[in-house]
């Protein structure tokens, strides 16, 4: 397993976290404020100091293939995020039109932020796990 | 097949220098054995210059190593 699996598996770990805190806070202090839990998924900012090349290390960790992978990864994680923001700029404003708010709660941009950040992060690790899926992983020497 | 897929002899070859493993051709043009492993499989298309330092790993031209679906090569899949 590569280091961008082992970094993208953390990441979605810690997506998971933060969806358990995010969803067990909601009956104790309602869903606005249960958006805290997302605090959890911080933690997979730590993926690349968790897993790192190893010092000294002649071994071969990343090369042409990992990079495309990373790269279109990366790619999809943007175009979520791109559709994230939109979408949910859209959703806001014709919310606030149907029910004749002239103005948005503030939050509103925090929570878009908030959710831009989550889809960049975890679509990008779900796109790279997906795309060294496809490959034989255990062919014989 | 599909068109312009391409294929490849590197299993072959790889058993005919020695049974030379994946991991100690990963190691002798640099990649990961996954690539190599990719490669073999037919699942990545190797940039140029990794085709070049393979074929030359094998003392091979690059079209007896690397064949695009079409050419009338010798194929080894």
């Amino acid at each position: 397993m590569s280091l961008e699996q082992k970094q993208s598996w953390f990441i979605l770990g810690a997506f998971a976290l933060g969806l358990i805190c995010f969803v067990a806070l909601i009956p104790v202090v309602g869903v606005k404020i249960a958006q805290a839990g997302w605090g959890a998924f911080g933690l997979g900012g730590l993926a690349p100091a968790v897993f790192r090349k190893k010092r000294n290390s002649a071994e071969v960790f990343m090369d042409e293939r990992d990079r495309m992978i990373a790269q279109r990864a990366s790619l999809a994680g943007f175009a979520a995020a791109y559709a994230v923001v939109f979408v949910a700029w859209g959703v806001i404003k014709l919310w606030a039109q149907a029910h004749g708010e002239n103005r948005i709660d503030v939050d509103a941009i925090g929570f878009i932020l908030l959710y831009m950040m989550i889809a960049v992060f975890t679509v990008r690790a779900i796109t790279l796990l997906a795309m060294y899926g496809r490959e034989p992983a255990h062919e014989s020497e | 097949m599909k068109a312009n897929e391409l294929t490849n002899a590197i299993r072959r070859l790889r058993f005919e220098h020695g049974e030379m493993t994946q991991q100690a051709l990963a190691q002798r043009v640099g990649v990961t054995r996954q690539t190599i492993i990719a490669i073999e499989a037919g699942k990545y298309a190797p940039s140029l210059p990794l085709a070049f330092r393979i074929a030359r790993v094998f003392d091979r031209p690059i079209e007896e190593v690397f064949h695009l679906d079409g050419s009338d090569t010798e194929r080894d899949t």
